[in-house]
């Protein structure tokens, strides 16, 4: 029942509150407001940070495989 | 072979799998931390920027002059470190305590000028509260200023009573150094960033 009307509550909001329909990242709709470009900014700034962490991640895996092959077997 | 040695190999040598020792994969793994704290506190600059009706030049509020001296002593600083570090390599500790003493030097002459640009800022009562810019110019440099002094403790640390390791296990003391240097370059690099984006731009 609990979910029944939950689901009723979502459809309602849906309908009857526009912000409800709003991009949280956007601010309501407001997708040309300098806070919306300062943060889709914000996010690739962080992104790019987070990238090249990641390569160089990658790129150590990458090495351990290959020193890997390098290495003689014990059995 | 000493019991630490055998409790926790490759303290000295590379391991054969990564070709590293353990304590400079620690070092990478704890630099990449530390891109992304940094890579935060950039991504707050860039959004506070963009988001600002009006941003103010960085020349109108800092010294560049003064911004340019720290950043010629910070790089100088990473060159002696360097040769610090080679001249331990090869055993001339006598080149590796100048050396690592001009390091320290030129360390506590950042953190002097920097501590000269704060008092200057705080005399004109302009404080982190005063505006965004102030915000996260303090908050930036602040977190280096901080790195600065972290490392400048390690580097002191191992001119003073640490470079005993020096004669007992030289092959160690090099590797430590070596892995202090990573961090002081990276310290220096981030420093480069900061002028540029907060001086220059």
């Amino acid at each position: 029942m609990s979910v029944v009307f939950l689901w009723f509550f979502m459809a309602w909001a849906m309908i009857c509150c526009p912000a409800v329909r709003a991009c949280s990242v956007c601010f309501f709709g407001a997708s040309n407001d300098s806070s919306s470009a300062a943060i889709r900014m914000a996010v690739v700034c962080l992104l790019l940070a987070l990238l090249a962490v990641l390569v160089f991640f990658g790129k150590f895996f990458l090495d351990i495989r290959k020193r890997q092959q390098l290495i003689p077997k014990k059995m | 072979m000493s019991v630490m040695n055998t409790a926790i190999p490759y303290t000295v040598e590379a391991r054969p799998e990564t070709g590293l020792y353990n304590a400079k994969l620690g070092m990478w793994l704890f630099l990449a931390s530390e891109v992304m704290l940094f890579g935060g506190l950039f991504s707050a600059y860039v959004f506070l920027r963009m988001a600002a009706a009006h941003w103010p030049a960085g020349s109108s509020i800092l010294s560049i002059p003064l911004g340019a001296v720290n950043t010629v002593v910070l790089i100088t600083s990473s060159i002696t470190m360097s040769l610090a570090s080679a001249a331990v390599k090869e055993r001339k500790f006598d080149q590796f305590k100048v050396n690592l003493g001009l390091t320290i030097l030129l360390a506590l002459v950042f953190l002097s000028v920097k501590s000269f640009e704060y008092g200057m800022k705080f005399s004109h009562h302009m404080y982190p509260k005063t505006n965004t810019f102030l915000a996260i110019y303090f908050a930036l440099t602040g977190v280096h200023v901080l790195h600065v002094l972290g490392g400048l403790v390690v580097n002191a640390y191992f001119w003073g009573p640490g470079s005993r390791m020096g004669q007992a296990d030289p092959q160690r003391f090099a590797n430590r150094i070596e892995i202090a240097g990573l961090y002081w370059n990276f310290v220096d690099v981030v420093w480069i960033l900061l002028f540029v984006t907060l001086y220059l731009l």
